[in-house]
């Protein structure tokens, strides 16, 4: 079930200012269409222009994780949540709480908030477009993991896995860096709690 | 967010569990049932799709199967 | 749940942001590095190819690249000077269906013997998913073509098809 979490504001690179969205506990069939047939389309129009073979073939990869999202979104399983503006879905999160546990030494096994995918829409990012639009989108689902992760009485931890276009970001937040995690390739962060009170503190 | 309540009747024993696990986990005896919820949840929709949940000892790889619908 | 924050707190966050971007977990685009051939590693929640049909698939392509050598007469070493790659990676590709062919080496063998390289990339056997009618037929064209010896007229003739399999448009990459 979807529920209205905050009204929130995404910041518009183009027009240099703040604009209203909306952030979501939960994602409808609106927000899995939106992220079908508008994030896809836009993904696959800039992996032909770039008409590298590479990204062709590398394309079957990515296919399968867009499936998976789609499953995922609707297994209960999951906490999900959407950030929507401008009349599109602008982010999208899920989250597993049951199967991931904390590694850092001082709180090893207990329980965490688990980002199993954090997006932006491909319109939105940096790296992809020439004129990304919104920015925001990224800090304001970090922090309501961080929020579900206190709400579950977690305390704040939360782990994920960045994609290596983020580890920047990642590096300069408070957040512990435990390193290259050979089963995804990716680099493993975790929050503390006290890395978790601090990012929410205003 | 909605909210629905329930009372609960347990044992000694039951209450006793739940009193020791919320500790060691570091967390209120409610927070720690809905998690346990959660996680039946999570354990059965996996077996309701024709996945087998194991238990395994990372030294020895003794595998175990926890739940057999 | 309640979530709360001040446009301070949003403004301090997006000066970092704004220089980045925060994507964790599931990839939905390309690397943005190209030519860097990651092996994908899959959750249990897709299906791939085996790591059978990958064996399979190298067999068909060392033995392609083994067969247009004997095609055109050359040696070993001289086809790795003529194409400019590495006698070693040359050897690997032809004997070895436990190696991983790197982008720059199919690159070179597709623009050297004129094949397709989306198809030079697949039977490398890095893709994810391949296209089934490209795997079937490389199954049986590695099938009959196992020894090194000079090409038979039939051996040649099997070749010349696969090639052209290779070539055509029914056997591009499947978007």
């Amino acid at each position: 079930m979807k529920s209205k979490l905050a009204a929130v504001e995404l910041f518009n690179r183009l027009t240099g200012g703040f604009e209203p969205a909306t952030l979501f506990h939960g994602v409808d069939q609106s927000n899995l269409d939106n992220f079908e047939q508008r994030w896809r389309p836009e993904l696959k129009r800039r992996r032909d222009e770039f008409g590298s073979w590479t990204d062709a073939a590398k394309g079957n990869a990515q296919d399968s994780h867009w499936a998976w999202v789609e499953k995922a979104a609707n297994q209960a399983s999951y906490e999900a949540f959407a950030i929507e503006g401008g009349g599109e879905t602008q982010g999208l999160m899920l989250i597993d709480v049951t199967t991931h546990f904390a590694r850092i030494e001082h709180q090893k096994g207990l329980e965490l908030a688990f980002i199993e995918l954090l997006a932006t829409a491909p319109w939105n990012r940096r790296h992809f477009v020439n004129q990304p639009k919104y920015a925001g989108v990224g800090t304001l689902l970090l922090r309501a993991a961080v929020t579900l992760s206190m709400e579950l009485e977690f305390k704040g931890r939360v782990g994920l896995h960045s994609l290596p276009q983020a580890d920047s970001w990642y590096d300069r937040l408070d957040i512990t860096n435990l390193g290259h995690d050979v089963s995804e390739s990716m680099n493993y962060y975790e929050m503390s709690e006290a890395q978790a009170s601090a990012f929410l503190k205003d | 967010m909605d909210r629905r309540q329930m009372t609960l009747i347990l044992s000694d024993k039951e209450m006793g569990l739940l009193d020791d696990l919320s500790e060691r986990r570091g967390m209120s005896k409610t927070a720690l049932l809905r998690q346990a919820l959660r996680m039946y949840q999570s354990v059965t929709e996996r077996i309701e799709r024709g996945e087998k949940v194991f238990v395994e000892h990372p030294d020895t790889k003794d595998k175990a199967e926890l739940m057999v619908l | 749940m309640k979530f709360n924050y001040s446009r301070e707190w949003l403004q301090r966050h997006l000066v970092v942001e704004l220089d980045s971007t925060v994507e964790a977990g599931k990839k939905l685009e390309p690397d943005a590095a190209q030519g860097k051939s990651n092996v994908v590693t899959l959750s249990g929640r897709v299906s791939a190819i085996t790591e059978r049909n990958q064996v399979q698939m190298r067999v068909a392509l060392g033995t392609l690249v083994r067969q247009l050598r004997s095609r055109d007469a050359l040696t070993l070493a001289a086809l790795a000077e003529k194409a400019d790659i590495s006698e070693e990676e040359l050897r690997s590709v032809e004997n070895n269906p436990t190696y991983t062919a790197g982008p720059r080496l199919l690159f070179q063998l597709s623009k050297f013997f004129g094949v397709n390289l989306n198809n030079l990339y697949q039977l490398s056997g890095e893709t994810v998913a391949v296209d089934r009618r490209l795997y079937n037929r490389a199954v049986k064209y590695a099938a009959h073509s196992a020894d090194v010896s000079p090409l038979t007229p039939l051996q040649r003739a099997e070749l010349d098809m696969f090639v052209e399999v290779l070539n055509s448009a029914e056997a591009v990459a499947r978007e």
